[in-house]
């Protein structure tokens, strides 16, 4: 990697300090720089000028979103319930049922049940109105089990009535074996639903725990899923949703740090779009490139078209099914060669021409893909061994406590380490973009972009990884460390600007593969920018 | 036989008893002999239809989760269907997310007896047979009486396997002698 003097050399580059308003004695002397900087990172952005309003989308802004639990989430609903029930003078569990179908959109609710037919209204919610209620079961008998014993029959308004072992098997068959949490009645073409409460009173006590308990998970999802501005965090154990401030929200961060696309619930995937990645993912998972190395690595018998792999030195081949004999060179008779077949005169004939095309386009082909692959591949094990900075860091970070630092004054490792995390995650998915690029001058210069982040990308791994632990003289470390995350963090933000940059006015060409349904993709994209 | 009366089994004993009280027209069943959760049906097909006089044989198995959960429902005849797979299996709502726990087998019965004539073209399990009720009806009731001929001569041909005692005798016939195997097959898995 490049030296010290190097990097000095480039933070005099013009292009360095580009909108940098409010430090802007940053690059021309780096020796002053953040020496005396104890603040945390809040200040090290604003030292390259991003205004509020030009920070690429694509990048996760921490400050817009909130964060709830199922538990929260069941909490704020019960007070919902409350507050409709008394309002419009309806038993709980309607009250329930009639939001739950509005989406639980107070508003919308209230709307309609003073400008809606009741009968309507409550047929649609597949609930009984108060009026229509009935207080006893139409029949004696259970019409499950057949149990006549009518004291322990139990019905929800409809009138259809079951006992209370029936009522019990029903819905821990819906909950357990079918996840469900919006239940109809037992009863054949009868569509009244269940309401909470029942549910919550029927499964009582301990045997019936679990059941009641992945009910409300289930309640809780319903919820999730009924709000277009509300997601779950798809980080394994961690209970929260995120509410994103608006339903076309792109890159997002959850309360436990996991950073993610609000769009398509794969993690944080900037610069490319969610169908980009769809194609590239679906392309890495299935063997779409089988054929390819088919192509590339085989040749068919010229009589039978049986697919060959040639397995030894001999170019003398003969076709295990069809017992033609051939040349594996130029694909012709075997005969005329006889027993100089390195006089291969038949190479130019127009036949083995296409074959040998075709095998050469596959070959390309599958280059081409093994060659982005390999470096998505590759920073991503590249950011799995990272891991490991933040325990090391952390010592680090101990270490210099002990010696009479601050926390604050501290952080800035830390830091680093989230910078190199962050720009390794956009490094990898900058190969997904650029397998589906084609080759323009906007091209190029993304391509440089790109050899320049990850030129930085390596220069902070490396100085972390090799360096930081060693040194003694602090504060040129901690110097060090700061310049090398905020050139990195600028690069990276000058790359996302760009892609964005290429969305908004439309400079980018894609591969004909997806290029088409990429149209409506970049539209939706920008049209979230105006939100 | 009974020792452990659970709510399946019965649930399904007063299903029998209530079959047995009151027929529909066209259709009978019983469970097979020590084994009240498989049962065996016979389903005639309706009068006016082209299933007309057809003897169609079901079997039905049964989990401990009945009536919570829908019964398994073949065809054992063959019948050409279009909601009706090569192997027996009926695609039909009330089987699987139309169940319901109030459903017993005389409604089950009925419901197949009245799906043979109301075929629901949109979710084809043969697609042939669907293809042809839409656009050659003539060409699907000819081959709809084929099977229903074929339902009373796969009836004396099991009897015939059951005289013979598992003897593979019949070798001139076209799918039926399948189908007389699959038959007893439920049964030796269940028990």
């Amino acid at each position: 990697m490049d030296d010290e003097e190097t990097f000095m050399a480039m933070s005099d580059d013009e292009e360095f300090p580009v909108g940098g308003s409010d430090d802007e004695d940053f690059g021309e002397d780096n020796d002053d720089v953040m020496v005396d900087d104890d603040d945390d990172d809040g200040d090290d952005e604003a030292m390259f000028g991003v205004e509020e309003s030009g920070a690429p989308t694509l990048l996760v802004d921490e400050t817009q979103c909130t964060f709830i639990t199922a538990d929260e989430l069941i909490a704020q609903q019960v007070h919902l319930i409350k507050e409709i029930s008394s309002v419009l003078q309806l038993p709980h569990g309607t009250a329930r049922v009639l939001l739950e179908h509005f989406g639980w959109s107070k508003e919308q609710l209230m709307e309609r049940y003073w400008t809606e037919d009741h009968d309507k209204l409550f047929a649609d919610a597949r609930c009984i109105q108060p009026k229509d209620m009935k207080d006893q079961c139409d029949e004696d008998m259970c019409s499950i089990c057949g149990n006549d014993n009518k004291e322990e029959l139990l019905q929800i308004g409809c009138g259809h009535g079951f006992c209370h072992e029936c009522w019990v098997a029903y819905l821990e068959e819906k909950i357990l074996s079918q996840g469900k949490q919006s239940i109809e009645c037992p009863e054949y073409n009868c569509n009244i639903l269940v309401d909470e409460s029942t549910v919550t009173s029927l499964l009582k006590g301990p045997a019936h725990a679990e059941t009641l308990a992945r009910y409300y998970e289930r309640v809780a999802d319903a919820i999730v899923d009924s709000k277009k501005t509300m997601r779950w965090c798809p980080a394994p154990d961690c209970k929260f949703a995120v509410i994103a401030p608006h339903s076309k929200c792109k890159m997002v961060k959850c309360k436990c740090g996991f950073e993610f696309c609000f769009q398509c619930g794969q993690e944080n995937h900037t610069p490319v779009l969610c169908l980009m990645l769809k194609a590239w993912l679906k392309k890495c998972a299935d063997d779409s490139e089988t054929s390819n190395w088919l192509q590339a690595h085989t040749k068919p018998c010229p009589k039978c078209a049986s697919v060959i792999e040639k397995n030894g030195g001999c170019n003398h081949m003969s076709c295990r099914k069809c017992k033609h004999e051939f040349c594996w060179i130029c694909l012709g008779d075997w005969e005329p060669h006889g027993s100089s077949w390195f006089n291969c005169t038949r190479f130019n004939d127009s036949e083995t021409a296409v074959v040998r095309e075709k095998v050469d386009a596959s070959r390309s082909l599958l280059k081409r893909y093994l060659f982005y692959f390999d470096r998505f591949k590759n920073h991503q094990s590249s950011r799995q061994f990272e891991e490991k900075l933040v325990k090391a860091v952390d010592w680090k970070m101990k270490q210099m406590q002990k010696q009479g630092w601050g926390w604050v004054e501290v952080q800035f490792l830390i830091q680093a380490v989230a910078t190199l995390q962050q720009a390794r995650r956009v490094l990898q998915y900058t190969y997904v973009f650029a397998y589906y690029l084609k080759k323009t001058p906007q091209c190029l210069i993304f391509e440089e972009n790109q050899a320049d982040l990850q030129m930085q990308t390596e220069r902070l791994s490396e100085y972390l990884e090799q360096r930081a632990a060693k040194m003694d003289d602090l504060h040129n470390l901690k110097q060090q460390v700061m310049n090398l995350r905020a050139y990195c963090e600028h690069r990276l933000q000058k790359l996302v600007e760009h892609v964005e940059e290429g969305y908004k006015v439309g400079f980018w060409e894609y591969d004909e593969k997806i290029a088409e349904e990429m149209v409506g993709q970049v539209d939706e994209f920008n049209e979230s920018l105006e939100l | 036989m009974s020792s452990s009366i659970t709510p399946a089994r019965k649930r399904l004993m007063k299903d029998f008893k209530r079959l047995q009280e009151d027929p529909p027209q066209g259709i009978m069943g019983a469970p097979v002999e020590n084994d009240i959760m498989t049962w065996h049906a016979v389903i005639f097909g309706p009068e006016g239809t082209p299933f007309e006089d057809g003897a169609f044989k079901l079997t039905l198995t049964f989990t401990e989760d009945y009536p919570n959960k829908a019964p398994v429902v073949k065809f054992v005849s063959r019948v050409y269907h279009p909601n009706v797979y090569k192997d027996g299996s009926i695609c039909l709502d009330i089987l699987q997310n139309k169940w319901s726990p109030t459903y017993n087998i005389t409604g089950i019965l009925t419901s197949i007896q009245s799906l043979l004539d109301e075929p629901n073209p949109n979710s084809p399990a043969n697609a042939e047979a669907a293809q042809l009720y839409r656009e050659n009806r003539r060409e699907y009731e000819r081959k709809v009486r084929d099977c229903v001929e074929e339902s009373w001569s796969s009836d004396e041909e099991e009897e015939e396997d059951e005289d013979e005692d598992g003897q593979d005798g019949d070798d001139d016939d076209d799918g039926a002698d399948g189908d007389a195997p699959d038959a007893d097959k439920p049964d030796a898995a269940e028990q």
